[in-house]
């Protein structure tokens, strides 16, 4: 029986893998300048050889400069936001958290509008002080749990409260005095969340810690059950629940802050494709956070291409996942409450 | 010897002792009945020997190794109450759970543990479940997941907090002989928490008693007496012996408040 469960697991696995390739593929044919798809093999193999013409250069530059780094990076945005969403879901034994819980967001958001007022969003600056007050945050959240006499998730959920109520504060004290006809668009767009400005620049920043991140937490992807448990139950069956609750944090962290340093906010991601995938492979987090991956790079590179494409102007990713993303959340919530 | 306290001491806030100076062991093949009026411990002491809470004093051993708070071991198998599970995990997921704790990060439980989950189910009696979701079995039903999850690891101690709480007569009957067999096939040592008299007199090896201040301790035909349920419950009762299937059957009534 488990190896039919096994079984299954792997066959959905293996689909999801084709999906994600599929949707790449159209999703670099797609766009303002389309590109046929004999044309992109014929770009792709003749890169591979290094006969790539002239004729070829426009298409070969879009192909390559544009389109595959934004894919790349919209994948591995989607991915670590849907496996730090699981992963704090069943750590935090409720359905209702998304990996901006512990603050994260709103640091890392703060730092990029940091970034953005003292050196006009060039640069590594910009991702840098995101990436670290998104760190920040967490040390802080850290600090208050630790000083708190009360239960340890409860002190931690609200460290997280107190942190991301006084990074929003802060950012909207750098939006005030932000200079109104540059800066402040600026950092209100970078609020929104987008991949427009994708570059390999972006993608070489966030690739270590995303990737340490979801290595981690696919490590601990059994023990997650444990954690769901309560810590009672968790400590008698043999992990230490506090240990493990902190490295559980720590790397989605990690994951969440690469994610937002080069994307932006682009909220409910996190929070739905969770429910989705515990529709396909169950509620095991075993086989939960895997399947999160894969389902979470797909649906955002498949959103962030409707998202360059709908109108002739771009829009905003952050404002496409919450239009999807709330309603069908709206949805789950109903279906449960009939249930329940 | 399996398990040993030794001199534990605990309270919760300083200058109000919950437990004082306890000190017992238990042998292979034994099973302790803890018993005591609500509030008074009893889960406290259970608590303290599996390592959920620290000892002010003294220790507490398992097979010779001392239990710690952050050390869980694996030569305990630990039942807490039937409580509702966060997430509807199935039965045989519940039930391999007890092996991840103690797996490497990089191991994930493989078919053998599912084989063996499935034989842990058949011999508890609830194989038929096995592909249930915990959120929809009963309380008994969930109660027994949870001793198939204590047994997977082939525990030395077997601990269990108020088992046959919310169940009827008959599957209390049930747990209860489970739990003895349990017990004498894998010879390992067992401490049971009940509000059951008649259970501990049925089961028990040895009995525990705890008191406000004090505790008492022993083979459970000598604890289990009108005078001591009179002074440790605070209720008037009756004994009465019967044979039943070459079994001599000692039975509490109770009638009174004192």
């Amino acid at each position: 029986m488990n190896r039919e469960k096994n079984k299954r697991c792997h066959k959905v696995t293996l689909i999801l893998i084709l999906l994600l390739t599929i949707t790449a593929v159209c999703a670099v044919l797609v766009g303002q300048y389309t590109i046929g798809l004999t044309d992109f093999c014929r770009i792709i193999t003749e890169k591979v050889r290094g006969t790539l013409g002239d004729s070829m250069k426009t298409s070969a530059h879009v192909i390559f400069q544009v389109r595959i780094p934004r894919i790349l990076l919209a994948g591995m945005v989607g991915a670590g936001l849907s496996i730090s969403g699981s992963a704090l879901q069943g750590t935090f034994q409720n359905p209702l958290v998304s990996p901006d819980l512990l603050g994260v967001c709103s640091g890392a958001g703060f730092g990029a509008a940091l970034g953005i007022l003292i050196g006009n969003g060039t640069g590594l600056l910009t991702p840098v002080l995101s990436l670290v007050f998104g760190l920040v945050s967490v040390l802080l959240v850290f600090f208050f749990a630790g000083v708190s006499s009360r239960s340890e998730t409860l002190s931690v959920i609200l460290g997280g409260i107190i942190v991301s109520s006084i990074f929003t504060a802060l950012i909207s004290f750098i939006k005030y005095v932000a200079d109104s006809s540059e800066t402040l668009p600026a950092i209100t767009f970078w609020q929104m969340g987008s991949f427009a400005n994708a570059s390999y620049h972006d993608i070489g920043i966030s690739f270590v810690p995303i990737a340490f991140g979801i290595i981690g937490l696919l490590l601990l992807r059994w023990k997650i059950n444990l954690l769901s448990l309560g810590d009672e139950d968790c400590s008698t069956l043999g992990i230490n629940p506090n240990h493990t609750r902190w490295m559980v944090i720590l790397f989605t962290t990690l994951t969440t802050a690469g994610c937002v340093t080069v994307s932006g906010v682009i909220g409910w991601v996190g929070l739905v494709i969770p429910h989705i995938c515990r529709k396909i492979v169950g509620v095991n987090h075993g086989y939960l956070l895997p399947t999160s991956c894969l389902v979470g790079a797909i649906f955002m590179i498949l959103v962030d291409t409707v998202a360059r494409n709908l109108t002739s102007a771009e829009i905003p990713i952050g404002i496409l996942t919450a239009l999807i993303g709330a309603p069908f959340f709206a949805a789950i919530y109903h279906k449960r409450k009939k249930v329940g | 010897m399996i398990l040993e306290v030794y001199n534990g001491c605990f309270e919760y806030t300083q200058g109000q002792p919950v437990l004082q100076n306890i000190a017992f062991h238990l042998d292979c093949g034994q099973i302790m009945a803890v018993m005591g009026r609500n509030g008074i411990g009893k889960t406290t002491l259970i608590k303290c020997i599996v390592g959920i809470l620290k000892w002010n004093r003294g220790y507490s051993t398992v097979d010779g190794v001392r239990s710690q708070v952050g050390k869980p071991m694996k030569s305990v198998g630990y039942v807490p109450q039937a409580h509702k599970v966060s997430f509807s995990y199935s039965v045989r997921d519940m039930v391999v759970f007890g092996k991840v704790g103690h797996q490497s990060y990089l191991a994930a439980p493989g078919d053998s543990d599912y084989a063996l989950a499935d034989q842990i189910l058949d011999k508890v009696g609830i194989y038929d479940l096995r592909n249930h979701s915990c959120n929809e079995l009963s309380g008994g039903q969930l109660q027994l997941v949870f001793i198939a999850r204590a047994l997977i690891n082939s525990p030395k101690l077997l601990v269990l907090d108020e088992p046959e709480a919310h169940l009827d007569f008959r599957n209390q009957i049930r747990l209860i002989k489970l739990i003895k067999n349990v017990v004498s096939d894998n010879n390992i040592a067992c401490i049971i928490n009940t509000h059951y008299p008649n259970h501990a007199l049925r089961i028990a090896d040895k009995c525990f008693l705890l008191g406000e201040q004090d505790y008492i301790e022993g083979r459970t035909l000598q604890i289990m007496t009108d005078d001591n349920i009179q002074k440790y419950f605070g209720v008037y009762s009756h004994a009465y012996q019967f044979r039943y299937k070459d079994e001599n059957i000692t039975a509490f009534t109770f009638l009174d408040e004192v």
